[in-house]
């Protein structure tokens, strides 16, 4: 209990004032004691001095006259006060009066007598100051001088025990006011504070500024200081924890992966296996005691493939793998058995904080590079067969369109009235074979088209179009056929639209619609064109009063080959042109479309990107120079041919220009003697021929400089743009394919031989 | 101690003081009868028997001195002149010893005639007069001044 007590500020303080002040007091007490016992010793001996002072001329007349009466009386007197215990007066050797205090007895002054100084003093005559005459001698009472000065003592014992009792009462309330209780209520208020929360310790009502105050804002500091680190810490473990998570996950991940991974995973360290996975054991056909320890070209054969060796190459790419350079490169694995195979090995740096791993990843792929292998072929095979069916089908023109030249050549002649106009009776026949060759034609140009979208080999070259005059150009086309039939084109919008696409290519779209448009309408019918420009797309339309297509055929249109049952009709056709429609425009980025009502009409609508500011590739107009008239072409022409029909179809045309002289030669070879031995103005040259071809005869003609000015057109039956590209770059100066129209042939004669005449 | 001093200094300046006013004032003598035995008496010898101490004469017999009378200047002037001393502090004298009765003040002559006349008849008595008035019954043991 107690010692609970002392360790009370308020009980330490009261204990440590009380013991400091009592042994303060006591020691100033006894201090109080000696000063005022010696003070009380002198004041006595200056009183009895003084006294003596008062009655020395009566002592001085006394002994001066021997008068013991008086002598006595002085005694007496001077014995009333109570510090003097004895007097004696003496004469010279007379003792004239001797009296002691009148309350003592004889035994208590002698003890008195013998503890007290007497104090002695001299009488000198009154009349002479050099004669002693007596002498007084006075004791003092101890027993008074020690009584006074005991209680001077005691007065001031008294006085620092009030001084003692009022410095306790001031202290002690002061210490529990100022000092404990205030602590107490900081000290409660602590208990409940929950510093956690953020509670900050408030110091109490005036004591804001002094030492508790600064105490409790200490606290607060120490307490935000100790929660921020608190809260630090915990973030750091927190942190330290789900980094050991993470990292055991992703160890386990990492494990996982590498332990199931149907690919063999190395470990490598200072060029040497530290570790593998069970894939790697079942890939090699060893124990994982084999792998540990070796090189990484142990299981490599001394040379890979290309011949490098395999311990030189796989040091390359180690050391490009350490410099950070992920390396993925086949590699040629021996078993422990010694068979090989091929692999895939994909080496990456790991780098750890107790070094740098090197992770070798080997994956089998000798099925791989089977089917490669088989790929390749396929390919191989593919492409040999494309290169065929290409060969077969530009063949194939070629050889049809050769007789064909011969058909529609002799019965352009005949049409035109060459030599001799026909009977009315034959006219209507010739027709036939004309058109009949055309449709054939057109069918052999359309499959030829049709293949070269599949293959993907079509040019599409994006220049700006007016679409208004490609219309009317295109109508003006179809118009004779429409008239025949009496059906009506209208085209009402003359839109100032300007689309994004290949005039040549757009023109045959529309071409094409048109012409269905027109060949599937009834007699008297209608075809309405309208252009619309919208979104930055322009919408072209074209509508026809046909009998529609049913429903269930709509899902068959824009298929190669579906004539919707229109082949049993009487309408031409190939089937095909929608299609290419349909490739073309969506090549050119648009989109074509069709609604279609039974006995009503069809609708089919095209879609191409709009013309912007930045299409400034204009298409350049087609203009046609006027030809100059037969009778002015004059001149020599070589024609080098090897077939017969043909040659003779050009003697015919030519039989109608009167003035040019045509010249056949059958070979290449006998088409250059010629041509050293008489240039002709203008040279027509067949391509495909026995022996030297056209394209050669070309060169040669080119590289003479006596031959060099001839303009050489080629007259080819190879159609093929790549066949015209060629042709064209190779130097001829045009390319007609056959079979050509006779008009076009002329016009182009006249146009090179009229020239050459200015020139 | 400082007291003493300075009593001392005083006394010495009265001394002093009084030695250079002699001449001025009138010579007081100590007489005796020219009956006396006594031929010569001592300063001390004087003042013992005027201050009551020891009252005899070098003979043996009893001295009787004479006074003057309390207003005659010339007894604080004999008094000064043999002890140094105010009349004042010589009647504080008596004063001490007279109420015991030990001890008493010579007897008073009325004036100076009737001191001359008194030492005159008596050979064993002592007094003082002035020098001028003395005459040939009574002779001067003493003189104080010197």
């Amino acid at each position: 209990m107690f010692g609970q007590w002392s360790q009370s500020i308020l009980v330490r303080t009261t204990l440590v004032i009380l013991g400091a002040v009592g042994l303060a007091g006591l020691i100033f007490i006894f201090l109080a004691a000696g000063v005022t016992a010696s003070d009380s010793e002198d004041r006595a001996k200056i009183h009895l001095s003084q006294l003596l002072d008062t009655v020395e001329s009566s002592v001085r007349a006394a002994c001066y006259v021997n008068d013991r009466a008086l002598a006595r009386e002085i005694a007496v007197g001077l014995l009333k006060n109570n510090d003097v215990l004895s007097v004696k007066i003496l004469a010279s050797n007379l003792v004239l009066a001797q009296e002691t205090h009148p309350g003592l007895n004889t035994r208590q002054v002698n003890r008195e007598s013998a503890r007290g100084i007497p104090i002695h003093r001299k009488i000198i005559s009154p009349f002479d100051n050099t004669e002693i005459v007596g002498e007084i001698i006075v004791t003092p009472n101890r027993i008074e001088i020690e009584s006074q000065s005991s209680q001077s003592v005691w007065f001031i014992v008294m006085l620092l025990g009030s001084q003692l009792l009022v410095i306790a009462a001031i202290v002690l309330p002061s210490v529990l006011y100022l000092v404990s209780r205030p602590i107490k209520k900081l000290s409660d208020t602590l208990h409940e504070l929950d510093p956690a929360s953020g509670d900050l310790l408030l110091p109490p009502t005036g004591h804001e500024h002094d030492e508790i105050g600064r105490l409790v804002s200490d606290i607060n500091a120490l307490t935000g200081r100790f929660l921020g680190s608190l809260h630090h810490e915990q973030a750091a473990r927190e942190t330290i924890e789900n980094t050991e998570q993470a990292l055991t996950e992703s160890e386990l991940r990492y494990r996982t992966i590498f332990e199931s991974a149907g690919d063999a995973i190395f470990l490598i360290r200072d060029n040497i296996y530290i570790d593998c996975n069970d894939s790697t054991l079942e890939l090699y056909g060893c124990q994982r005691s084999d792998i540990i320890g070796c090189t990484p070209y142990r299981y490599s054969p001394e040379y890979q493939p290309d011949g490098s060796l395999s311990s030189k190459l796989a040091e390359e790419k180690a050391n490009a793998a350490s410099a950070g350079e992920t390396q993925l490169f086949d590699w040629e694995h021996c078993r422990l058995d010694g068979t090989c195979f091929s692999a895939e090995v994909r080496l990456k740096l790991i780098k750890l904080h107790q070094g740098t791993y090197l992770q070798a990843i080997v994956r089998d792929i000798t099925t791989r590079k089977n089917t490669e292998r088989m790929l390749a072929n396929a390919k191989e095979e593919a492409e040999k067969t494309t290169q065929a069916k290409s060969a077969f089908l530009a063949s194939m023109s070629h050889e049809l369109r050769t007789p064909l030249n011969a058909i529609i050549g002799f019965a352009q002649m005949l049409d035109m009235g060459i030599p001799v106009p026909l009977a009315l009776s034959q006219k209507q026949p010739v027709r036939h074979i004309l058109s009949s060759g055309r449709h054939l034609l057109g069918l052999i140009n359309e499959v030829l088209d049709l293949t070269r979208i599949e293959a993907g080999r079509m040019d599409i070259s994006a220049s700006t179009v007016a679409v208004t005059p490609l219309i009317e150009n295109i109508i003006a086309l179809v118009q004779p056929g429409a008239a025949e039939r009496r059906i009506n084109i209208q085209y009402s919008s003359h839109s100032e639209a300007k689309i994004c696409a290949d005039p040549v290519r757009v023109r045959q779209i529309l071409l094409n619609l048109l012409s269905n448009a027109i060949k599937y309408n009834r007699d008297d019918g209608l075809v309405l064109v309208s252009c619309q420009e919208k979104n930055n797309v322009v919408n072209i339309s074209i509508s026809d009063t046909g009998s529609g297509i049913p429903k269930q055929q709509h899902v068959l249109l824009f298929q190669p080959f579906q004539r919707l049952g229109a082949e049993y009709s009487i309408t031409e056709g190939t089937g095909i042109g929608l299609v290419i429609c349909k490739k073309l425009t969506e090549a050119m980025n648009g989109r074509i479309g069709f609604e279609s009502k039974e006995g009503i009409g069809s609708r089919f609508w095209v879609e191409l990107p709009a013309a912007t500011a930045s299409h400034i590739n204009v298409a350049p107009e087609i203009r046609t120079v006027d030809a100059p008239k037969n009778s002015q072409v004059h001149g020599i022409v070589l024609y080098v041919e090897d077939s017969p029909v043909n040659a003779s179809v050009m003697e015919h045309i030519f039989s109608h220009l009167t003035e040019v002289q045509l010249i056949i030669a059958a070979t290449a070879e006998a088409g250059l003697d010629i041509i050293h031995a008489n240039p002709p103005d203008l040279v027509l040259m067949d391509i495909n021929l026995p022996g030297m071809n056209g394209l050669d005869a070309l060169l040669v003609i080119k590289s003479d400089p006596y031959t060099a000015s001839i303009p050489v057109i080629a007259v080819s039956a190879a159609a093929l743009p790549q066949d015209v590209k060629r042709g064209l770059e190779a130097g001829f100066s045009a390319y007609l394919t056959k079979p050509f129209e006779v008009t076009e042939l002329i016009t182009m004669v006249a146009k090179i031989l009229g020239n050459d005449r200015r020139r | 101690m400082k007291s003493n001093r300075l009593t001392r200094i005083i006394r010495c300046t009265l001394l002093l003081a009084l030695m250079i006013s002699a001449p001025v004032n009138a010579d007081v003598v100590v007489i005796v009868s020219a009956n006396c035995d006594a031929t010569a008496l001592s300063r001390r010898e004087i003042i013992n028997i005027f201050m009551g101490r020891y009252r005899f004469l070098p003979s043996g017999h009893a001295a009787k001195p004479y006074d003057l009378p309390t207003t005659d200047p010339r007894k604080a002037q004999f008094y000064l002149a043999l002890t140094g001393k105010n009349i004042s502090d010589i009647d504080a004298y008596w004063a001490r010893l007279v109420l015991t009765g030990n001890a008493s003040p010579p007897d008073e002559a009325s004036s100076q005639e009737a001191m001359l006349d008194k030492i005159a008849r008596n050979p064993w008595s002592i007094g003082y007069l002035d020098r001028s008035i003395i005459d040939n019954r009574v002779r001067v043991i003493f003189d104080p001044e010197h």
